[in-house]
């Protein structure tokens, strides 16, 4: 689904982010850590398409979602609206586009909070409203920026099932998240960011692995990253 | 605001009115062409359909500039939006129209539509009104791409799309704020326009008055403009803030 060599991202001809070389096969979840400043979200709104300078080889397959950190939901929205919005931009008549947002939040358990707005919503609740915006448009890649950011236990555990479920439906995620022990939990595999000209250096499979091997990968992970980063 | 703030409030308008109130009757004792309250008052009551006549002309005058100036910032803060030049021609040109004085505007629009029309009135409204509602317009513009330039840009939103479901939307408590300004400032001002020239309308009676000698008249059409703006003020451009402002909680 996701294919990239030597994907170099620049700000103002300086590099950012990369060089990266990756693959991602559909319905697989892949984690990217990193110490700050590594590019990780560079990295991932790269894939999006909203990287304004990228040097090197990048192709998704598919309808990419960029979720970013921020839940960008519209206040004068209720959840609904917010998560029919790119429907009704493209012109799906509204009972049509109502339709797909009912069974979008039907699989994020989001059926009894559309009505709300987003500043009457918890954060988590938020956070899956931003998740199912990207979903309704049909996208079957998910690029997700630090989803867990802010969010309590009972919130990230809810949004974890979530995209687990998603995952099971053929969804390919691709997240960058500093909650690396809670991410092992769904994750594929993990891979680990560091700042240009190193880029993506290390990558950890976490298939097959029982609930304690995984939080013992993401553990010598955090220990790569903390030795890579000179804290 | 909850009942403890509007009583809070009412209080301290009604103290507010009574100050000036007393400061009024006490200089018109010691002036011979000054009128009390009361009499003010009583002429007011004598002459409440002239009074209502001119509060609607004045309102008319404004209204219209008002909506004017509103299409125009709009307008103009759209096109701004495209950046680079054209972002700093907007910018400069509401500087240049901010730095132009009322008494200008007012003597320059009597020049060019002449002393009996409405139009001067209404043009120094919207010139008045106008660069309040454009630097509020691009404020709210400028901080509603900031924080959702980014969703248009993953949506492909297109430039009209951007207006009408981010842009506009976004900025409405900065709209709504700047509203009440520049309508207030264009009430205030407008009645100047009339006063210079015009043949009805809260600003055309007092400076009538003024010329006839008939302070209590003059006193009366005062206190209705000082009227007119509080209850416009606290009745309604409040509540529409409040209107505008409901989501950002």
């Amino acid at each position: 689904m996701i294919e990239a060599r030597n994907l170099v991202v620049r700000a103002g001809g300086t590099p950012i982010s990369g060089p990266a070389s990756l693959r991602v096969s559909r319905g697989e979840i892949v984690v990217i850590a990193g110490p700050n400043g590594a590019g990780k979200t560079s990295l991932l709104r790269a894939l999006a398409g909203l990287a304004d300078s990228v040097e090197g080889y990048y192709r998704v397959r598919g309808t990419p979602a960029y979720i970013p950190q921020s839940d960008m939901l519209l206040p004068w929205k209720t959840l609904g609206d917010n998560i029919a919005f790119p429907l009704l931009v493209r012109g799906t008549p509204r009972g049509e586009a109502l339709r797909r947002v009912e069974s979008v939040a039907g699989l994020l358990g989001l059926k009894p909070h559309l009505h709300k707005y987003p500043r009457e919503a918890s954060g988590g609740t938020r956070r899956k409203a931003s998740v199912a915006r990207g979903l309704v448009v049909g996208a079957d890649v998910l690029l997700l920026d630090e989803p867990f950011a802010g969010l309590d236990v009972a919130a990230k555990g809810a949004l974890l099932e979530g995209l687990k479920r998603l995952a099971g439906g053929g969804i390919t995620m691709v997240l960058v998240t500093h909650d690396l022990l809670l991410a092992s939990r769904i994750a594929d595999r993990i891979l680990v960011l560091l700042p240009p000209p190193r880029g993506l250096s290390a990558e950890y499979s976490l298939r097959g692995l029982g609930k304690a091997e995984r939080y013992g990968v993401a553990e010598e992970v955090v220990k790569l990253i903390t030795r890579e980063g000179g804290f | 605001m909850d009942q403890r703030g509007v009583a809070r409030e009412a209080i301290a308008y009604t103290v507010a009115l009574a100050v000036i109130l007393g400061v009024w009757q006490a200089a018109a004792s010691y002036s011979h062409l000054l009128p009390g309250v009361p009499q003010a008052l009583s002429f007011l009551y004598d002459n409440l359909g002239q009074a209502g006549r001119d509060t609607l002309i004045t309102l008319e005058n404004t209204l219209a500039g008002f909506t004017i100036a509103v299409l125009l910032a709009l307008a103009l803060a759209w096109a701004a939006m495209l950046g680079g030049l054209v972002e700093e021609t907007v910018k400069a040109f509401n500087v240049v129209v901010q730095s132009v004085s009322v008494l200008v505007w007012s003597l320059l629009f009597l020049i060019i539509y002449g002393f009996t029309s409405r139009l001067p009135a209404m043009s120094v409204a919207a010139a008045t009104a106008f660069p309040i509602m454009l630097s509020g317009t691009l404020k709210g513009f400028e901080v509603s791409r900031a924080e959702y330039g980014e969703l248009s840009r993953m949506l492909g939103l297109s430039r009209t799309q951007e207006l009408a479901h981010i842009l506009a939307p976004g900025s409405l408590p900065f709209l709504v704020a700047s509203a009440r300004s520049a309508l207030g400032a264009a009430l205030r001002i407008s009645v100047v326009a009339e006063a210079f020239g015009a043949s009805g309308g809260i600003g055309y009676r007092l400076w009538l008055y003024y010329e006839l000698h008939n302070y209590e008249g003059f006193m009366a059409w005062a206190l209705l403009l000082v009227t007119l703006m509080l209850v416009l003020d606290k009745l309604v451009l409040e509540r529409v803030e409040a209107w505008g402002r409901r989501w950002t909680g």
